[in-house]
């Protein structure tokens, strides 16, 4: 073995293949780098936000936590009374923007103001350390005493962490640099008091974490009288215990410990019982928990994502690799006529196989992890803006993963030698030294393929047609699957239809060689198969999910159409409407009204997140009457009038479809609804309509009767109606004259309304869209690999082709029309198969993901452009190999064998 | 037809250079049928090579049909391939993915004959090298002597009026190669093609016009065949020609 290594694999190398063998080593290591950089920019995501739920979950043993809304100050001392606490502190927190350092706003690179979204928490003192975190110790406070006094009195205090000062140039400027925040009461400038070097919620927060004092952070967020939640601690115990000291004697050693896991659920239980449907009472670790289905929402797409990625990858070693084994199916012939073993010939082309794949793989990752990043911080910029404020940045590389695509890497790389080799070894070694091709070789196994591939799509079409295998998640991603192995198995058969079809206009453009170079195709439809798998994928991926965001896109539109007909709408948050926007006051409403005589009428919003037996919901308080009047609810369940009739009468409510498919709920039905003023309510469910304004499901009611049980009369947005007639533009700027005296709330008209949901739409797809491009340049440099390879495979047919009188023009010519053909069939291949991925994406997934419905809307312009970037990719891609071609010496290749 | 000068072609590098054609002239005219003969690595594929425009001299010109190749650019040269010479090479190099007739037709069409034309002469040339009923094979399914007929073929499709072989018989049993040397004989008669064949057969030797001798890259001897003449009488009554 020693010796078949030295002298083929070794000589191999040296003499003739070493372009291959580097083009095979590319070829593994851009398929594990497509895997892994999609792995990591997935995992890192995913530990990103999760971190942030923990490092947020709270540092009190036990949380209590009321809806969105939050819980009155009064049952702080509650809390306190009850027998076994030992601390309650209260936490108020925000999620605002930061938008200005000295005055100066944040821009990004485009010149656009560009906001940083902060977390900002309000304590008592800065040494109080309710800040939850259990690390946040008496070091990391970088802060002079006469500040800490400061901080408590005066209420434009701010402390900052030092990696967002230092980011600023404002490190050492203590009691001087200023930064302006979005309060509930319009822009306020703070001054930074002192600084927070790197812990927890620093990490988590990329920075963008900031403290001020609890009275202040209840004016400026519109809390006054409220806590976000209630932070428990129970005392700890002192024990005794004996242990033996460094000098050998006995000594009593005290200890403190935690509470115990009986003693945490007695006193859990016993505010609890205080609290009633206030609050609810739960250990901080379950917390998480409330947002785990937006969680999942994002898991959900990526993770297809990667499934499709390591398709990619597998192709693209697959194809690099079996292909050079193929070619020297003759030397395996050879050997085997001289003496060497069966065994001994596999074994040698699989151990060749293992160290390019061990060295590609290596390469993968590290070209995986560089790609990761960069790509992350791209994402970075562009996410936080407006959906996380968790800091995605951070690259999260898990010793699994890398050992993982290693084995991937390797393993299928060694996979992809053997079986070729195999089929090489299984016939007599004259059979072997024939002359023969990829083409030649694959050909004879292409009746099994498409054999295959119908069952592919059958078994996929089968499981999707079952109503009840469509809500298992494991069975619609195995479908998608099938699916798409089933284009690749199916390719050889189309390649055939599809260049038929278009060999009359190939021949047209490219005359002889025009039709020599579709009629090779027609010939290997293997071999193309093999090319432009990777490729098909990576586009079917991209087709599918841009079907699927547009899909997403134009359903919300159409919806936003019907359903928020204003003319114009206030919204004191970043985002649309939501909870964790700043509530403004009702009044405001009032004061337009009178000084502002374009407008007609408004309509009050208000929207609370709640959690219902565990399970979270957002509830939404509307006048259903005047809505009913103005707009129009998209009903799937019960009549539209008559629901908007019903509301208005009391315990009535009307649910979202996507809360409806999860909780199972139809007209008819009731559902208990915990209240702060009359503990748990029943509403019954009158109707259930189309929204996207909640991914975790959202209950409508009327908004006299969430006066009524929630005693809240503050509002999250203002929706305008103007009388006929009158300029958007002056009425625009009138009510923003008004409502910025108090608020900087933003008022949008209906068009730029329905572009910030646009724009959050595609951010909150964006880190998705950003591995697709991944995906999709990896696969485009898969096809640059697989065509070199295939014109290297058949350096010895072009010589020959030039020798009976091709001109170097017209071979290149022919390579170059061979590419783009594979490209075109790879193209038209892949955004077939992403159109039916779309169809399950759409259809599907949002089912069983959020519960939403939405309609299907092909992604045509997105479609189009991809496309064209492929062939023009494929262009290039078959560009190099043909200058290449046309470049070979004649004799060298003819002499090759 | 075709005039060598001083041909000379070395290999490789000044210290390792292996010089393989030392100064060859030769003049040979037209429907002038060739033998080249000499010991292996004399020369015989490389002269070839030259005369044939696939490699340029490294010192030396070569005329074909009075045109000196030196002067030429790789385009030029490769159209005076297209349409002046026919190739049968020693190891037959045909294309493995076309079927017999796919290969013999497609020199024709790259030469721009219509298809309905080329069909004809591949058809016509298939029947005459006797595989007319192997036409739809690849060439993984067919033997040696068969794909060296299938490249004879391809080879004369274009009908170029010269033609170069490579060892045409090396792979064939006695019957099957004198019957390629017929086939090519009457060809030189009929079509007044100039052939340029190498060959370690000496009985082949006799059915050439003029044999030529290397080595060491240089012409040892150039031998005309009287034989050859009356061989050729007979080959005009061969059943070949006569049909
Ligand atoms: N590409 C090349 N590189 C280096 N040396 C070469 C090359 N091609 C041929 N030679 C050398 O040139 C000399 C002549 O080779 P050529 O192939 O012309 O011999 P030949 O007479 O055809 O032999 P044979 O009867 O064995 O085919 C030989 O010594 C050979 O080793
Ligand atoms: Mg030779």
């Amino acid at each position: 073995m020693r010796t078949l290594l030295r002298l083929v694999s070794l000589n191999y190398f040296l003499r003739k293949g070493k372009l291959k063998t580097f083009l095979t080593t590319a070829g593994v290591a851009l398929g594990v780098s497509s895997v892994i950089s999609i792995e990591i920019v997935t995992r890192s995501t995913l530990v990103a936000i999760e971190s942030m739920l923990e490092e947020t979950a709270g540092r009190g043993e036990l949380v209590v936590a009321g809806d969105s809304s939050g819980i009155d100050e009064e049952w702080l001392e509650k809390v306190r009374k009850v027998e076994g606490v030992d601390h309650a502190v209260p936490v108020i927190r925000a999620s605002v923007p930061l938008t200005a350092v000295n005055g100066k706003r944040l821009v990004g690179p485009d010149g656009k103001a560009r906001p940083r979204l902060f977390h900002v928490f309000g304590v008592d003192a800065v040494d109080d350390k309710s800040v939850p975190d259990k690390d946040f110790k008496d070091e990391d406070l970088v802060m002079e005493e006469e500040d800490k006094l400061d901080f408590a009195i005066k209420g434009n205090s701010i402390v900052l962490t030092q990696k967002f000062a230092d980011e600023m140039g404002i490190g050492d400027a203590v009691g001087k640099a200023k930064v302006t925040l979005v309060t509930s009461r319009g822009e306020k400038e703070y001054v930074m008091r002192g600084t927070l070097k790197s812990f927890g919620p620093v990490k988590v927060f990329g920075g963008h974490f900031a403290l001020i004092s609890s009275d202040f952070a209840q004016k400026d967020f519109g809390k006054v009288g409220r806590f976000d939640e209630i932070n428990v601690l129970l005392p700890k115990k002192t024990i005794k215990k004996v242990e033996k000291g460094a000098d050998g004697k006995e000594k009593i050693v005290e200890e403190k410990i935690p509470a115990s896991q009986a003693e945490l659920v007695k006193v859990r239980d016993a505010i609890q019982a205080v609290v009633g449907t206030v609050a609810r009472v739960e250990r901080p670790r379950d917390r998480g928990k409330n947002s785990e289905t937006l969680l999942q929402t994002m898991q959900a797409g990526l993770k297809l994502v990667s499934l499709v990625s390591l398709f990619v990858g597998m192709f693209l070693i697959y194809n690099t690799v079996s292909v050079t084994v193929v070619q020297r199916r003759r030397e395996i012939g050879v050997l085997r006529a001289l003496g060497v073993t069966r065994a001994q010939s596999v074994a040698m082309f699989a151990i060749e196989a293992l160290i390019m794949g061990l060295v590609g793989s290596a390469l993968g990752i590290l070209s995986g992890m560089l790609l990761a990043k960069f790509l992350l911080k791209i994402a970075a910029t562009n996410v936080t803006t407006l959906i996380l404020a968790a800091d995605i940045s951070k690259i999260h590389v898990e010793t699994a993963a890398v050992v993982g695509s290693l084995l991937l890497g390797a393993g299928a790389a060694v996979l992809s030698a053997i079986l070729p080799a195999l089929g090489a070894a299984r016939v007599s070694p004259v059979e072997a030294t024939r002359p023969t091709t990829l083409a030649v070789a694959l050909q004879k196994r292409s009746g099994v393929y498409t054999i295959l591939g119908l069952i592919s799509f059958a078994v996929a079409g089968g499981i999707l047609a079952i109503p009840a295998c469509r809500q298992i998640e494991i069975l619609v991603y195995g479908s998608t699957m099938l699916i798409i192995l089933g284009t690749v198995a199916l390719t050889p058969a189309l390649t055939v239809v599809i260049v038929n079809a278009i060999r009359p206009i190939v021949t047209r453009l490219g005359g002889v060689m025009g039709r020599l170079s579709a009629d090779n195709l027609l010939r290997s439809p293997m071999r193309t198969s093999v090319t432009v798998g990777a490729m098909l994928t990576g586009l079917a991926l991209t087709v599918s999910s841009s079907t699927y965001v547009e899909s997403f896109r134009v359903s919300i539109d159409r919806w936003l159409e019907v359903t928020v007909p204003a003319d114009m709408t206030i919204t004191s948050s970043h985002e649309m409407i939501s909870p964790v926007s700043l509530p403004m006051i009702p009044e405001v409403a009032d004061e337009i009204m009178r000084r502002v005589p374009a407008v007609k009428e408004i309509q009050k919003l208000r929207m609370i997140g709640i959690e219902i037996e565990g399970r979270r919901a957002d509830i939404i308080a509307f006048p259903s009457q005047r809505w009913a009047a103005r707009g129009r609810l998209l009903m799937v369940e019960g009549d539209e009038k008559k629901a908007a009739g019903a509301l208005a009468e009391g315990n009535h409510v009307v649910v979202s479809k996507n809360l409806a498919t999860k909780w199972n709920l139809h007209a008819g039905d009731t559902i208990k609804v915990p209240t702060p003023l009359a503990g748990i309510q029943p509403f019954k469910v009158v109707g259930v309509y189309h929204d996207y304004t909640s991914v975790f499901g959202l209950i409508s009611m009327d908004e006299k009767v969430f006066w009524k049980y929630w005693g809240d009369k503050r509002v999250d947005s203002f929706n305008i109606y103007l009388h006929a007639g009158i300029a958007h533009e002056k009425a625009q700027d009138d009510i923003r004259a008004v409502v910025q005296e108090r608020y900087a709330a933003f008022v949008l008209t209906n068009q730029e309304l329905k572009q910030k949901v646009r724009d959050f739409v595609g951010q909150a797809f964006s880190i998705a869209s950003y591995i697709e491009i991944m995906a999709m340049l990896i696969a485009l440099l898969g096809l640059l690999n697989t065509l070199i390879v295939a014109v290297i495979e058949r350096t010895r047919e072009i010589a020959v082709i030039r020798t009976i009188g091709a001109l170097a023009r017209q071979v290149a010519k022919a390579i170059m029309f061979e590419g783009v053909l594979m490209g075109f069939v790879g193209a038209v291949l892949g955004v077939a198969a992403g159109s039916v991925l779309s169809a399950i994406n759409v259809h599907v997934i949002p089912g069983i993901q959020a519960g939403f419905q939405i309609d299907y809307y092909f992604a045509t312009e997105a479609v189009i452009k991809i496309s064209i970037v492929s062939l023009i990719v494929a262009l290039i891609a078959a560009f190099l190999p043909a200058y290449r071609a046309a470049r070979t010496n004649l004799l060298e290749a003819l002499e090759y064998e | 037809m075709i005039k060598t000068d001083k041909l000379e072609k070395w290999y490789g590098e000044t210290k390792v250079r292996v010089h393989a054609l030392r100064g060859v002239s030769l003049s040979i005219v037209k429907a002038e049928f060739i033998a080249v003969m000499g010991p292996s690595g004399s020369g015989k594929s490389t002269l070839l090579h030259m005369v044939g425009a696939l490699d340029r001299s490294s010192a030396g010109e070569v005329w074909i049909g009075g045109r000196a190749l030196s002067g030429l650019s790789d385009n030029e040269l490769t159209l005076l391939r297209r349409s002046q010479i026919g190739f049968v090479f020693q190891f037959f190099n045909l294309l493995p993915t076309l079927t017999a007739r796919e290969n013999v037709l497609l020199p024709a069409l790259l030469d721009g004959v219509a298809t309905k034309e080329a069909e004809r002469r591949a058809d016509a040339l298939l029947d005459r090298v006797g595989l007319s009923g192997r036409g739809r094979h690849r060439p993984d399914e067919l033997s040696g002597g068969e794909m060296q007929r299938v490249a004879i073929a391809r080879a004369l499709v274009k009908e170029a009026p010269l033609l170069l072989a490579d060892e045409p018989t090396g792979n064939l049993d006695t019957t099957t190669g004198r019957g390629i040397f017929d086939l090519l004989r009457e060809l030189k008669a009929s079509a007044g093609l100039t052939i340029v064949m190498v060959t370690h057969d000496p009985n082949a030797a006799h059915h050439a016009d003029r044999v030529i001798h290397l080595r060491d890259g240089l012409v040892e001897n150039d031998v005309r065949n009287h034989k050859s003449a009356g061989t050729d009488a007979a080959a005009t009554g061969s059943p070949v020609a006569a049909g």
